[in-house]
């Protein structure tokens, strides 16, 4: 009877939705879809290690050149502050895309979950019940959010009128549509729900 | 090629034994941290297509193992 139940205990655990797909998710709740930031977001970032990356490969082939400008005392601390700051700046740069991969919007059939997240120094999460959406606008300008398929999302909420920004979303008609239907049907669900029980 | 033990030889040493470090501590946290979000872990860019995680996890430590080897060398 025991093991019986403990086999049921353990079903129950594998059929339930619960933290599936990301902490916090509700035993009823589904994820319709997620989405990082746009790759373009990490184009400035990627230009300027591509900069710090040919000019260090500039510095070790003209290296001996370099090395008789000046006295052995000064190289010495160059090298010391400029491999310093070199080795901070490429920690700092892939941080940056950990962050980028960490950060994440989700759309689900209840809410909408923003989670913004670093290794170590961010960590923020905001949730908006699709029942108190009561705007959704896409802003889509510039040659390259068009060409590159990337906009902002504004959802404005009903009871405080507040506004919340999401910055480059890529195939933002995409998910301004999606959330416009799982808010229309979230609706649906609960205005049926107090039909049904009565 | 011999070695040695000049002070900015000894700076160099620490600077990449904490960097590694640093390294480690960072993918181990990652891990922990994506065990709770089970979404795909790829990403789509522009130029290379889908880039998961741990292709830039390995470039990471790509990077941080070059610079390392290169100052060392410097040094020497």
């Amino acid at each position: 009877m025991e093991k019986a139940e403990q086999i049921d205990q353990i079903d129950q655990i594998i059929e339930s939705n619960k933290d599936r797909h990301f902490r916090g998710q509700a035993h009823e709740e589904h994820v319709l879809a997620f989405c990082r930031k746009h790759s373009t977001s990490l184009f400035y970032e990627f230009f300027i290690f591509g900069i710090t990356v040919a000019l260090i490969t500039l510095f070790m082939v003209n290296f001996r050149a370099i090395a008789d400008i000046f006295t052995p005392g000064l190289l010495h601390l160059l090298m010391l502050v400029v491999g310093t700051m070199l080795t901070y700046y490429i920690h700092r740069f892939f941080l940056v895309l950990l962050r980028h991969y960490l950060t994440v919007i989700i759309i689900t059939d209840i809410r909408i979950l923003t989670i913004t997240r670093s290794v170590y120094f961010v960590n923020e999460k905001e949730s908006v019940d699709l029942t108190t959406i009561r705007d959704v606008h896409k802003y889509q300008s510039g040659l390259l959010e068009n060409m590159f398929n990337y906009g902002n999302l504004k959802i404005t909420l009903g009871t405080s009128a507040t506004c919340i920004e999401m910055s480059s979303i890529p195939n933002p008609e995409f998910h301004l549509r999606l959330i416009n239907k799982a808010k229309q049907q979230y609706m649906e669900m609960k205005q049926e729900k107090p039909l049904e029980d009565g | 090629m011999t070695i040695t033990l000049t002070p900015t030889f000894l700076y160099v040493t620490g600077l990449n034994a904490l960097s590694i470090i640093f390294f480690i501590i960072t993918v181990t946290k990652l891990r922990r941290l994506l065990k709770f979000l089970t979404l795909e872990e790829s990403s789509y860019t522009l130029l290379f297509g889908y880039i998961g995680v741990r292709t830039y996890v390995y470039m990471y430590a790509f990077s941080i193992l070059t610079f390392a080897v290169l100052l060392w060398l410097i040094t020497l």
